[in-house]
Protein backbone atom coordinates (compact mmCIF):
# COMPACT_ATOMS: atom_id res chain seq x y z
CA UNK A 1 0.00 0.00 0.00
CA UNK A 2 2.96 2.29 0.55
CA UNK A 3 2.54 3.82 -2.91
CA UNK A 4 6.22 5.45 -3.23
CA UNK A 5 5.31 7.45 -6.34
CA UNK A 6 2.48 9.38 -4.67
CA UNK A 7 5.05 9.63 -1.56
CA UNK A 8 7.83 11.11 -3.75
CA UNK A 9 5.22 13.66 -5.38
CA UNK A 10 3.53 14.42 -1.54
CA UNK A 11 7.30 14.99 -0.39
CA UNK A 12 7.87 18.67 -0.40
CA UNK A 13 4.41 19.73 0.80
CA UNK A 14 4.60 17.44 3.71
CA UNK A 15 7.95 18.45 4.36
CA UNK A 16 6.97 22.37 4.41
CA UNK A 17 3.74 21.52 6.87
CA UNK A 18 6.23 19.41 9.07
CA UNK A 19 9.05 22.16 9.55
CA UNK A 20 6.06 24.76 9.91
CA UNK A 21 4.58 22.31 12.56
CA UNK A 22 8.06 22.03 14.52
CA UNK A 23 8.64 26.41 14.50
CA UNK A 24 5.28 26.80 15.53
CA UNK A 25 6.00 24.12 18.52
CA UNK A 26 9.76 25.81 19.22
CA UNK A 27 8.39 29.45 19.43
CA UNK A 28 5.10 28.55 20.93
CA UNK A 29 6.75 28.62 24.61
CA UNK A 30 7.14 32.55 24.40
CA UNK A 31 3.26 33.19 23.45
CA UNK A 32 1.84 30.60 25.79
CA UNK A 33 0.90 30.39 29.74
CA UNK A 34 2.44 27.66 32.34
CA UNK A 35 -0.47 25.51 32.29
CA UNK A 36 -0.84 25.33 28.56
CA UNK A 37 3.07 24.33 28.83
CA UNK A 38 2.30 21.74 31.10
CA UNK A 39 -0.29 20.15 28.86
CA UNK A 40 1.96 20.38 25.69
CA UNK A 41 4.92 18.82 27.68
CA UNK A 42 2.37 15.92 28.68
CA UNK A 43 1.24 16.19 25.42
CA UNK A 44 4.88 15.34 23.81
CA UNK A 45 5.59 12.80 26.04
CA UNK A 46 2.86 10.49 25.10
CA UNK A 47 3.81 10.90 21.88
CA UNK A 48 7.15 9.98 22.49
CA UNK A 49 5.38 6.62 24.43
CA UNK A 50 3.00 6.26 21.70
CA UNK A 51 6.18 5.99 19.00
CA UNK A 52 8.25 4.23 20.66
CA UNK A 53 5.14 1.29 21.25
CA UNK A 54 5.05 2.05 17.61
CA UNK A 55 8.35 0.38 16.56
CA UNK A 56 6.88 -2.76 18.15
CA UNK A 57 3.21 -2.81 17.99
CA UNK A 58 3.17 -1.19 14.49
CA UNK A 59 6.08 -2.74 12.90
CA UNK A 60 7.16 -5.89 14.15
CA UNK A 61 3.35 -6.85 15.38
CA UNK A 62 4.09 -7.58 18.51
CA UNK A 63 1.34 -6.10 21.27
CA UNK A 64 3.57 -4.91 23.94
CA UNK A 65 0.80 -4.53 26.32
CA UNK A 66 3.38 -3.81 29.28
CA UNK A 67 6.05 -1.65 27.33
CA UNK A 68 5.48 1.06 30.42
CA UNK A 69 7.65 -1.06 32.18
CA UNK A 70 10.74 0.56 30.35
CA UNK A 71 8.80 4.15 31.59
CA UNK A 72 8.65 3.29 35.28
CA UNK A 73 12.39 1.88 34.89
CA UNK A 74 13.55 4.77 32.97
CA UNK A 75 12.03 7.18 35.85
CA UNK A 76 13.18 5.00 38.88
CA UNK A 77 16.75 4.58 37.92
CA UNK A 78 17.12 8.30 37.39
CA UNK A 79 15.51 8.61 40.89
CA UNK A 80 18.08 6.29 42.39
CA UNK A 81 20.73 7.64 40.79
CA UNK A 82 20.07 11.24 41.82
CA UNK A 83 18.46 10.82 45.34
CA UNK A 84 20.89 8.04 46.54
CA UNK A 85 24.00 8.55 44.85
CA UNK A 86 24.00 11.93 43.84
CA UNK A 87 24.67 11.87 40.11
CA UNK A 88 23.27 15.36 38.13
CA UNK A 89 20.46 14.56 35.33
CA UNK A 90 21.86 14.30 32.39
CA UNK A 91 24.28 11.04 33.21
CA UNK A 92 21.10 9.87 35.17
CA UNK A 93 19.21 9.71 32.15
CA UNK A 94 21.57 8.20 29.97
CA UNK A 95 22.13 5.13 32.41
CA UNK A 96 18.08 5.21 32.31
CA UNK A 97 18.27 4.54 29.06
CA UNK A 98 21.04 2.20 28.55
CA UNK A 99 19.19 0.23 31.69
CA UNK A 100 15.72 0.23 29.72
CA UNK A 101 17.48 -0.74 26.41
CA UNK A 102 19.37 -3.63 28.23
CA UNK A 103 16.43 -4.87 29.89
CA UNK A 104 14.65 -5.30 26.48
CA UNK A 105 17.46 -6.68 25.24
CA UNK A 106 18.19 -9.76 27.48
CA UNK A 107 14.22 -10.58 28.29
CA UNK A 108 13.64 -10.36 24.48
CA UNK A 109 15.39 -13.45 23.61
CA UNK A 110 13.14 -15.60 25.76
CA UNK A 111 10.18 -13.26 25.40
CA UNK A 112 9.83 -12.55 21.54
CA UNK A 113 9.29 -16.32 20.89
CA UNK A 114 5.96 -16.23 21.82
CA UNK A 115 3.50 -15.22 19.63
CA UNK A 116 0.13 -13.15 19.97
CA UNK A 117 -1.76 -13.44 23.35
CA UNK A 118 0.89 -15.00 24.64
CA UNK A 119 3.28 -11.88 24.63
CA UNK A 120 0.60 -9.61 25.25
CA UNK A 121 0.35 -11.63 28.44
CA UNK A 122 3.82 -11.76 29.28
CA UNK A 123 4.83 -8.26 29.13
CA UNK A 124 1.54 -7.40 31.41
CA UNK A 125 3.68 -10.46 33.50
CA UNK A 126 6.85 -8.32 33.39
CA UNK A 127 5.37 -4.98 34.28
CA UNK A 128 3.99 -6.30 37.40
CA UNK A 129 7.00 -8.35 38.47
CA UNK A 130 9.04 -4.99 38.06
CA UNK A 131 6.45 -3.33 40.42
CA UNK A 132 6.67 -5.33 42.67
CA UNK A 133 10.47 -5.56 43.12
CA UNK A 134 10.22 -1.88 42.95
CA UNK A 135 8.20 -1.84 45.47
CA UNK A 136 9.74 -4.84 47.73
CA UNK A 137 13.32 -3.01 47.47
CA UNK A 138 14.71 -0.52 49.83
CA UNK A 139 17.35 1.68 47.56
CA UNK A 140 13.69 2.66 45.90
CA UNK A 141 12.11 4.26 48.73
CA UNK A 142 9.35 1.30 48.17
CA UNK A 143 5.75 1.89 48.66
CA UNK A 144 6.05 5.24 50.02
CA UNK A 145 7.69 6.50 47.03
CA UNK A 146 10.80 7.99 46.54
CA UNK A 147 11.56 12.62 46.24
CA UNK A 148 13.74 13.66 43.53
CA UNK A 149 16.20 16.54 43.92
CA UNK A 150 14.26 19.70 42.66
CA UNK A 151 14.93 21.69 39.15
CA UNK A 152 17.24 24.36 39.97
CA UNK A 153 16.60 27.31 38.75
CA UNK A 154 13.02 29.84 38.74
CA UNK A 155 9.05 27.79 37.50
CA UNK A 156 9.23 29.56 34.39
CA UNK A 157 12.67 28.25 33.70
CA UNK A 158 11.70 24.81 34.52
CA UNK A 159 8.54 24.26 32.86
CA UNK A 160 10.83 25.62 29.60
CA UNK A 161 13.48 22.90 30.58
CA UNK A 162 11.05 20.07 30.39
CA UNK A 163 9.08 21.17 27.25
CA UNK A 164 11.93 21.81 24.92
CA UNK A 165 12.95 17.98 26.80
CA UNK A 166 9.82 16.13 25.57
CA UNK A 167 9.94 18.21 22.13
CA UNK A 168 13.26 17.59 21.39
CA UNK A 169 12.98 14.12 22.72
CA UNK A 170 10.07 13.66 20.40
CA UNK A 171 11.72 14.39 17.19
CA UNK A 172 14.46 11.94 17.93
CA UNK A 173 12.08 9.42 18.55
CA UNK A 174 10.11 10.00 15.23
CA UNK A 175 13.76 10.70 13.38
CA UNK A 176 14.92 6.91 14.97
CA UNK A 177 11.29 5.81 13.56
CA UNK A 178 11.65 7.59 9.81
CA UNK A 179 15.27 5.69 9.62
CA UNK A 180 13.76 2.42 10.60
CA UNK A 181 10.89 2.77 8.43
CA UNK A 182 13.63 3.55 5.31
CA UNK A 183 16.02 0.79 6.66
CA UNK A 184 16.82 -3.07 6.28
CA UNK A 185 15.27 -3.14 9.82
CA UNK A 186 12.13 -1.58 9.32
CA UNK A 187 11.14 -4.06 6.06
CA UNK A 188 12.59 -6.87 7.66
CA UNK A 189 9.79 -6.09 10.94
CA UNK A 190 7.36 -5.49 8.50
CA UNK A 191 7.71 -8.91 6.36
CA UNK A 192 8.29 -10.30 10.51
CA UNK A 193 4.87 -8.97 11.22
CA UNK A 194 2.67 -10.70 8.19
CA UNK A 195 4.86 -13.93 6.96
CA UNK A 196 7.46 -14.66 9.88
CA UNK A 197 8.35 -17.88 8.28
CA UNK A 198 9.45 -16.31 4.86
CA UNK A 199 11.21 -13.29 6.20
CA UNK A 200 12.83 -15.76 7.95
CA UNK A 201 13.83 -18.47 5.17
CA UNK A 202 14.55 -14.95 2.63
CA UNK A 203 17.47 -14.18 5.52
CA UNK A 204 15.95 -12.30 7.91
CA UNK A 205 17.44 -12.99 11.57
CA UNK A 206 14.07 -12.58 12.86
CA UNK A 207 14.28 -13.04 16.75
CA UNK A 208 17.76 -10.26 16.48
CA UNK A 209 15.49 -7.91 14.67
CA UNK A 210 12.53 -8.10 17.12
CA UNK A 211 15.13 -8.08 19.72
CA UNK A 212 16.37 -4.95 18.13
CA UNK A 213 12.97 -3.23 17.68
CA UNK A 214 11.96 -3.83 21.63
CA UNK A 215 15.68 -2.80 22.68
CA UNK A 216 15.14 0.33 20.89
CA UNK A 217 11.57 1.39 21.94
CA UNK A 218 12.54 0.76 25.35
CA UNK A 219 15.33 2.78 25.36
CA UNK A 220 13.22 6.05 23.64
CA UNK A 221 10.32 4.97 26.74
CA UNK A 222 13.01 5.23 29.54
CA UNK A 223 14.47 8.59 28.30
CA UNK A 224 10.84 9.85 28.52
CA UNK A 225 10.39 8.38 32.47
CA UNK A 226 13.61 9.53 33.26
CA UNK A 227 12.04 13.11 32.20
CA UNK A 228 9.46 12.46 33.54
CA UNK A 229 10.71 11.71 36.92
CA UNK A 230 13.11 14.75 37.15
CA UNK A 231 9.53 16.79 36.07
CA UNK A 232 7.31 15.16 38.36
CA UNK A 233 10.16 15.08 41.33
CA UNK A 234 8.43 12.50 43.13
CA UNK A 235 7.23 8.97 42.19
CA UNK A 236 5.43 6.08 43.32
CA UNK A 237 5.72 2.30 41.55
CA UNK A 238 1.70 2.51 41.41
CA UNK A 239 1.73 5.43 39.47
CA UNK A 240 4.93 4.70 37.45
CA UNK A 241 3.87 1.39 36.16
CA UNK A 242 0.69 2.07 35.62
CA UNK A 243 -0.37 -0.38 33.15
CA UNK A 244 -3.16 2.80 31.83
CA UNK A 245 0.43 4.09 30.44
CA UNK A 246 0.53 1.22 28.21
CA UNK A 247 -3.23 1.30 27.38
CA UNK A 248 -3.37 4.68 26.34
CA UNK A 249 -0.02 5.15 24.27
CA UNK A 250 -1.62 1.53 22.47
CA UNK A 251 -4.99 3.77 21.88
CA UNK A 252 -2.81 6.47 20.26
CA UNK A 253 -0.68 4.04 17.86
CA UNK A 254 -4.46 2.77 16.50
CA UNK A 255 -5.98 6.03 16.57
CA UNK A 256 -3.07 7.64 14.39
CA UNK A 257 -2.01 4.79 12.32
CA UNK A 258 0.44 1.84 13.20
CA UNK A 259 3.34 1.03 10.93
CA UNK A 260 2.89 4.83 9.96
CA UNK A 261 5.98 7.54 10.61
CA UNK A 262 3.83 10.22 12.09
CA UNK A 263 0.36 8.26 13.19
CA UNK A 264 1.50 7.86 16.65
CA UNK A 265 2.11 11.47 16.96
CA UNK A 266 -1.43 12.53 15.27
CA UNK A 267 -2.88 9.81 17.34
CA UNK A 268 -1.53 11.23 20.62
CA UNK A 269 -2.24 14.69 19.79
CA UNK A 270 -5.56 13.71 18.65
CA UNK A 271 -6.51 12.01 21.94
CA UNK A 272 -4.56 14.16 24.29
CA UNK A 273 -5.97 17.62 23.14
CA UNK A 274 -9.64 15.96 23.27
CA UNK A 275 -9.60 14.39 26.39
CA UNK A 276 -7.90 18.11 27.61
CA UNK A 277 -10.29 20.46 26.07
CA UNK A 278 -14.07 18.19 26.35
CA UNK A 279 -13.85 15.79 29.02
CA UNK A 280 -10.84 16.95 31.36
CA UNK A 281 -13.13 17.41 33.93
CA UNK A 282 -14.77 14.08 34.13
CA UNK A 283 -12.31 11.80 35.34
CA UNK A 284 -14.56 9.03 35.49
CA UNK A 285 -16.10 9.25 31.94
CA UNK A 286 -12.47 9.32 30.84
CA UNK A 287 -11.90 5.65 30.98
CA UNK A 288 -15.53 5.11 29.50
CA UNK A 289 -15.05 7.21 26.06
CA UNK A 290 -11.18 5.76 25.90
CA UNK A 291 -12.98 2.47 26.07
CA UNK A 292 -15.50 3.45 23.54
CA UNK A 293 -12.38 4.86 21.03
CA UNK A 294 -10.50 1.52 21.07
CA UNK A 295 -13.92 -0.02 19.61
CA UNK A 296 -14.90 2.59 17.25
CA UNK A 297 -10.95 2.49 15.90
CA UNK A 298 -10.83 -1.36 15.53
CA UNK A 299 -14.64 -1.68 13.97
CA UNK A 300 -14.07 0.90 11.20
CA UNK A 301 -10.36 2.47 11.67
CA UNK A 302 -8.10 -1.00 11.52
CA UNK A 303 -5.41 1.38 9.90
CA UNK A 304 -6.18 4.81 11.71
CA UNK A 305 -6.25 8.24 10.75
CA UNK A 306 -3.38 7.98 8.54
CA UNK A 307 -4.91 4.76 6.47
CA UNK A 308 -7.82 6.85 6.45
CA UNK A 309 -6.06 10.05 5.08
CA UNK A 310 -3.74 7.81 2.48
CA UNK A 311 -7.05 6.13 1.44
CA UNK A 312 -8.71 9.35 1.00
CA UNK A 313 -5.50 11.33 -1.46
CA UNK A 314 -5.43 7.94 -3.61
CA UNK A 315 -8.72 8.14 -4.35
CA UNK A 316 -8.17 11.88 -5.05
CA UNK A 317 -4.97 10.95 -7.07
CA UNK A 318 -7.07 8.45 -9.01
CA UNK A 319 -10.00 10.47 -9.97
CA UNK A 320 -7.27 13.57 -10.58
CA UNK A 321 -5.22 11.49 -13.52
CA UNK A 322 -8.70 10.26 -14.73
CA UNK A 323 -9.78 13.71 -15.20
CA UNK A 324 -6.15 15.08 -16.62
CA UNK A 325 -5.74 11.86 -19.43
CA UNK A 326 -8.43 9.97 -20.24
CA UNK A 327 -6.51 7.77 -22.73
CA UNK A 328 -4.01 6.69 -20.30
CA UNK A 329 -4.86 3.50 -17.81
CA UNK B 1 31.12 -33.89 -4.95
CA UNK B 2 27.38 -33.44 -4.67
CA UNK B 3 26.12 -29.54 -4.37
CA UNK B 4 23.08 -31.17 -1.80
CA UNK B 5 24.10 -33.85 0.17
CA UNK B 6 21.28 -35.62 2.71
CA UNK B 7 22.63 -38.23 4.87
CA UNK B 8 20.82 -40.79 6.58
CA UNK B 9 18.25 -37.90 7.88
CA UNK B 10 15.47 -38.92 10.35
CA UNK B 11 12.55 -36.23 11.39
CA UNK B 12 9.56 -37.81 13.74
CA UNK B 13 6.73 -35.77 15.35
CA UNK B 14 5.82 -37.33 18.37
CA UNK B 15 5.07 -40.99 17.36
CA UNK B 16 4.75 -40.49 13.35
CA UNK B 17 8.22 -41.14 11.75
CA UNK B 18 7.62 -38.06 8.87
CA UNK B 19 11.29 -38.53 7.61
CA UNK B 20 13.04 -41.90 8.27
CA UNK B 21 16.67 -42.47 7.17
CA UNK B 22 16.87 -40.58 3.95
CA UNK B 23 19.57 -39.74 1.92
CA UNK B 24 20.09 -38.57 -2.01
CA UNK B 25 22.59 -36.26 -3.84
CA UNK B 26 21.40 -32.90 -5.84
CA UNK B 27 24.04 -32.26 -8.20
CA UNK B 28 24.60 -28.92 -9.61
CA UNK B 29 22.41 -27.29 -12.47
CA UNK B 30 19.97 -30.15 -11.94
CA UNK B 31 16.58 -30.09 -11.72
CA UNK B 32 15.26 -33.29 -9.32
CA UNK B 33 11.28 -34.04 -8.95
CA UNK B 34 10.63 -35.20 -5.67
CA UNK B 35 7.12 -37.41 -5.54
CA UNK B 36 4.98 -39.03 -3.41
CA UNK B 37 1.32 -39.89 -2.11
CA UNK B 38 -0.27 -37.33 0.51
CA UNK B 39 1.70 -37.40 3.93
CA UNK B 40 4.72 -38.98 2.21
CA UNK B 41 7.00 -36.63 3.69
CA UNK B 42 8.32 -34.47 0.68
CA UNK B 43 7.38 -30.79 2.74
CA UNK B 44 9.03 -32.24 5.81
CA UNK B 45 12.40 -33.00 4.13
CA UNK B 46 12.08 -29.33 2.13
CA UNK B 47 11.79 -27.77 5.70
CA UNK B 48 14.47 -29.84 7.29
CA UNK B 49 17.05 -28.56 4.01
CA UNK B 50 15.83 -25.29 4.87
CA UNK B 51 16.20 -25.26 8.94
CA UNK B 52 12.35 -24.72 9.31
CA UNK B 53 12.48 -27.81 11.17
CA UNK B 54 15.13 -29.59 13.32
CA UNK B 55 16.86 -32.74 12.18
CA UNK B 56 16.85 -35.92 14.44
CA UNK B 57 19.04 -37.74 13.30
CA UNK B 58 21.78 -37.56 10.17
CA UNK B 59 22.75 -34.60 8.38
CA UNK B 60 22.51 -32.37 5.43
CA UNK B 61 25.45 -30.80 3.25
CA UNK B 62 25.45 -28.09 1.13
CA UNK B 63 28.47 -27.35 -0.80
CA UNK B 64 30.18 -29.40 1.69
CA UNK B 65 29.35 -27.72 4.64
CA UNK B 66 27.03 -28.71 6.95
CA UNK B 67 23.55 -27.15 7.14
CA UNK B 68 22.47 -29.42 10.05
CA UNK B 69 21.81 -26.72 13.36
CA UNK B 70 22.14 -23.55 11.44
CA UNK B 71 19.10 -21.37 11.88
CA UNK B 72 16.60 -20.74 8.46
CA UNK B 73 18.05 -17.22 7.54
CA UNK B 74 21.71 -18.05 7.85
CA UNK B 75 20.91 -21.36 5.29
CA UNK B 76 19.26 -18.57 3.30
CA UNK B 77 22.44 -16.61 3.47
CA UNK B 78 24.24 -19.86 2.07
CA UNK B 79 22.66 -19.67 -1.00
CA UNK B 80 19.56 -21.72 -0.66
CA UNK B 81 16.15 -20.25 -1.54
CA UNK B 82 12.55 -21.56 -1.14
CA UNK B 83 8.51 -20.83 -2.30
CA UNK B 84 5.67 -21.80 0.39
CA UNK B 85 3.16 -24.74 -0.96
CA UNK B 86 0.68 -22.04 0.21
CA UNK B 87 2.10 -18.74 -0.90
CA UNK B 88 3.37 -16.30 1.92
CA UNK B 89 2.83 -12.76 0.39
CA UNK B 90 4.51 -10.16 2.57
CA UNK B 91 1.09 -7.58 3.32
CA UNK B 92 0.98 -4.37 2.88
CA UNK B 93 4.03 -3.91 0.77
CA UNK B 94 3.76 -3.84 -3.17
CA UNK B 95 5.11 -6.14 -5.00
CA UNK B 96 8.59 -3.98 -6.16
CA UNK B 97 8.78 -4.35 -2.25
CA UNK B 98 8.23 -7.80 -1.96
CA UNK B 99 10.80 -8.65 -4.37
CA UNK B 100 13.11 -6.41 -2.60
CA UNK B 101 12.94 -8.44 0.45
CA UNK B 102 14.77 -11.21 -1.31
CA UNK B 103 17.40 -8.43 -2.68
CA UNK B 104 17.96 -6.90 0.67
CA UNK B 105 19.27 -10.05 2.90
CA UNK B 106 21.23 -11.23 1.24
CA UNK B 107 24.60 -11.72 2.98
CA UNK B 108 26.73 -11.21 -0.58
CA UNK B 109 24.99 -7.89 -0.90
CA UNK B 110 25.90 -6.10 2.62
CA UNK B 111 26.59 -2.74 2.59
CA UNK B 112 26.10 -2.24 -1.28
CA UNK B 113 23.55 0.92 -2.21
CA UNK B 114 20.16 1.00 -3.51
CA UNK B 115 21.27 1.12 -6.89
CA UNK B 116 22.37 -2.36 -7.18
CA UNK B 117 19.26 -3.71 -4.83
CA UNK B 118 17.44 -2.07 -7.94
CA UNK B 119 18.94 -3.93 -10.51
CA UNK B 120 18.39 -6.98 -8.81
CA UNK B 121 15.07 -6.32 -8.65
CA UNK B 122 14.60 -5.00 -11.80
CA UNK B 123 15.92 -8.57 -13.25
CA UNK B 124 13.90 -10.49 -10.93
CA UNK B 125 10.43 -8.87 -11.56
CA UNK B 126 11.59 -9.00 -15.32
CA UNK B 127 12.24 -12.92 -15.42
CA UNK B 128 8.97 -13.64 -13.62
CA UNK B 129 6.77 -11.18 -16.03
CA UNK B 130 5.74 -9.19 -13.43
CA UNK B 131 7.37 -6.08 -14.11
CA UNK B 132 4.05 -4.63 -15.19
CA UNK B 133 2.58 -5.21 -11.74
CA UNK B 134 5.19 -4.06 -9.72
CA UNK B 135 3.70 -1.06 -8.01
CA UNK B 136 0.67 -2.97 -7.25
CA UNK B 137 -0.18 -3.85 -3.68
CA UNK B 138 0.48 -7.18 -3.17
CA UNK B 139 -3.19 -7.71 -2.28
CA UNK B 140 -4.55 -7.30 -5.86
CA UNK B 141 -2.10 -10.33 -7.15
CA UNK B 142 -4.42 -13.55 -8.50
CA UNK B 143 -2.99 -16.61 -7.49
CA UNK B 144 -0.56 -17.27 -10.48
CA UNK B 145 0.82 -14.02 -9.87
CA UNK B 146 1.25 -14.87 -6.54
CA UNK B 147 3.01 -17.92 -7.55
CA UNK B 148 5.65 -16.02 -9.83
CA UNK B 149 6.27 -13.76 -6.72
CA UNK B 150 7.00 -16.31 -4.41
CA UNK B 151 9.74 -17.29 -7.65
CA UNK B 152 10.77 -13.34 -8.02
CA UNK B 153 11.43 -13.46 -4.18
CA UNK B 154 13.97 -16.06 -4.26
CA UNK B 155 15.36 -15.14 -7.09
CA UNK B 156 16.37 -12.23 -6.03
CA UNK B 157 18.00 -14.01 -3.54
CA UNK B 158 20.97 -14.69 -6.00
CA UNK B 159 20.15 -18.70 -5.13
CA UNK B 160 22.26 -21.54 -6.02
CA UNK B 161 20.09 -24.02 -4.77
CA UNK B 162 15.97 -23.06 -5.42
CA UNK B 163 13.09 -25.09 -3.38
CA UNK B 164 10.07 -25.61 -5.15
CA UNK B 165 7.38 -26.72 -2.99
CA UNK B 166 4.26 -27.53 -5.23
CA UNK B 167 4.40 -24.52 -7.20
CA UNK B 168 1.75 -25.42 -9.43
CA UNK B 169 -0.90 -26.54 -7.41
CA UNK B 170 -4.05 -24.66 -7.86
CA UNK B 171 -2.97 -23.43 -11.37
CA UNK B 172 -4.83 -24.52 -14.66
CA UNK B 173 -3.43 -26.12 -17.93
CA UNK B 174 -2.20 -22.96 -19.28
CA UNK B 175 -0.65 -21.58 -16.56
CA UNK B 176 1.39 -24.84 -15.37
CA UNK B 177 2.81 -24.85 -18.73
CA UNK B 178 3.97 -20.88 -18.72
CA UNK B 179 5.47 -21.56 -15.23
CA UNK B 180 7.39 -24.55 -16.19
CA UNK B 181 8.68 -22.65 -18.97
CA UNK B 182 9.96 -20.35 -16.52
CA UNK B 183 11.94 -22.79 -14.54
CA UNK B 184 13.34 -24.33 -17.42
CA UNK B 185 14.77 -20.40 -17.54
CA UNK B 186 15.41 -20.23 -14.23
CA UNK B 187 17.94 -23.75 -14.51
CA UNK B 188 19.44 -22.25 -17.68
CA UNK B 189 20.55 -19.52 -15.49
CA UNK B 190 22.40 -21.95 -13.62
CA UNK B 191 19.98 -22.21 -10.54
CA UNK B 192 19.66 -25.97 -9.51
CA UNK B 193 16.03 -26.56 -8.75
CA UNK B 194 14.59 -29.10 -6.34
CA UNK B 195 10.76 -29.78 -7.03
CA UNK B 196 8.16 -30.67 -5.03
CA UNK B 197 4.96 -31.51 -6.74
CA UNK B 198 1.92 -33.33 -7.62
CA UNK B 199 1.01 -32.56 -10.48
CA UNK B 200 2.96 -35.09 -12.93
CA UNK B 201 2.80 -33.58 -15.87
CA UNK B 202 5.27 -30.73 -14.29
CA UNK B 203 7.23 -32.83 -12.22
CA UNK B 204 8.15 -35.75 -15.19
CA UNK B 205 8.46 -33.09 -17.90
CA UNK B 206 11.05 -30.75 -15.80
CA UNK B 207 13.16 -33.05 -14.11
CA UNK B 208 15.78 -35.83 -15.46
CA UNK B 209 15.88 -37.56 -12.30
CA UNK B 210 13.20 -38.38 -9.53
CA UNK B 211 12.83 -39.18 -6.20
CA UNK B 212 10.00 -41.14 -4.35
CA UNK B 213 8.72 -40.69 -1.15
CA UNK B 214 6.35 -43.12 0.76
CA UNK B 215 5.53 -43.12 4.42
CA UNK B 216 8.81 -40.86 5.20
CA UNK B 217 10.97 -43.22 3.33
CA UNK B 218 12.78 -42.84 -0.14
CA UNK B 219 11.45 -45.93 -2.06
CA UNK B 220 12.67 -45.29 -5.47
CA UNK B 221 14.70 -42.68 -7.48
CA UNK B 222 15.81 -42.51 -11.46
CA UNK B 223 14.81 -41.02 -14.90
CA UNK B 224 11.02 -40.10 -14.95
CA UNK B 225 10.46 -42.80 -17.29
CA UNK B 226 12.17 -45.83 -15.28
CA UNK B 227 10.22 -44.40 -12.42
CA UNK B 228 6.95 -44.82 -13.45
CA UNK B 229 7.06 -48.59 -14.60
CA UNK B 230 8.63 -48.99 -11.10
CA UNK B 231 6.16 -51.49 -9.14
CA UNK B 232 7.10 -50.36 -6.03
CA UNK B 233 5.93 -46.68 -6.63
CA UNK B 234 2.81 -48.04 -8.21
CA UNK B 235 1.77 -50.03 -5.24
CA UNK B 236 2.67 -46.45 -3.31
CA UNK B 237 0.44 -44.61 -5.53
CA UNK B 238 -2.38 -47.35 -6.24
CA UNK B 239 -2.18 -49.68 -3.84
CA UNK B 240 -1.35 -53.29 -3.74
CA UNK B 241 -4.79 -54.80 -4.95
CA UNK B 242 -5.71 -52.32 -7.66
CA UNK B 243 -1.90 -52.93 -9.07
CA UNK B 244 -2.34 -56.46 -9.38
CA UNK B 245 -5.55 -55.77 -11.10
CA UNK B 246 -3.40 -53.31 -13.36
CA UNK B 247 -1.07 -56.39 -13.98
CA UNK B 248 -3.57 -58.67 -15.18
CA UNK B 249 -5.24 -55.91 -18.13
CA UNK B 250 -1.90 -55.49 -19.00
CA UNK B 251 -1.63 -59.21 -20.14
Amino acid sequence: MNNSAVARRRFPLSIVVLLAAVVILAILPFYIRGYWIRVLTTLFMSAVLAEALNLVVGYAGYAAFGNGVFFGLGAYTTAVLMTRFGWSFFPAMIASCFLAATVAFLLGWPVLRLRGHYFAIATIGINMAVMEIVTYVGITGGGKGISLPLFPGDIVKQGLFFYYGMFILLIISVAITYWIANSRLGYGLRAIKTEPEAAEVMGVNTTLYKVLAWSISAAITGIAGSLNAYWLTFLEPLFVFDIMISVEAFVMVLLGGPATIFGPVIGAFFLKLLSELIWSQFTLIHMGVLGLIIVVITLFLPSGIMGLWRQMTLRWNKANTARTSPGSQ
Amino acid sequence: MALLEVKNVSRSFGGVQAVNNVSFEVNEGEIVGLIGPNGAGKTTMMNLISGLIKVNEGEIRFQGARLTGLKPHAIAHKGIARTFQIVKPFQGMTVRENVMMGALFRSDLRGLKGSAVKNIVDEALELLELDRRAEAPVEELNLAQRKHLELARAMAMGPKLLLLDEVMAGLNLKEIERLMELVRKLNARGVTILVIEHVMKAVMGLSKRVLVMHHGSLIAQGPPEVITQDPKVIEAYLGKRRHKGLHKEAR
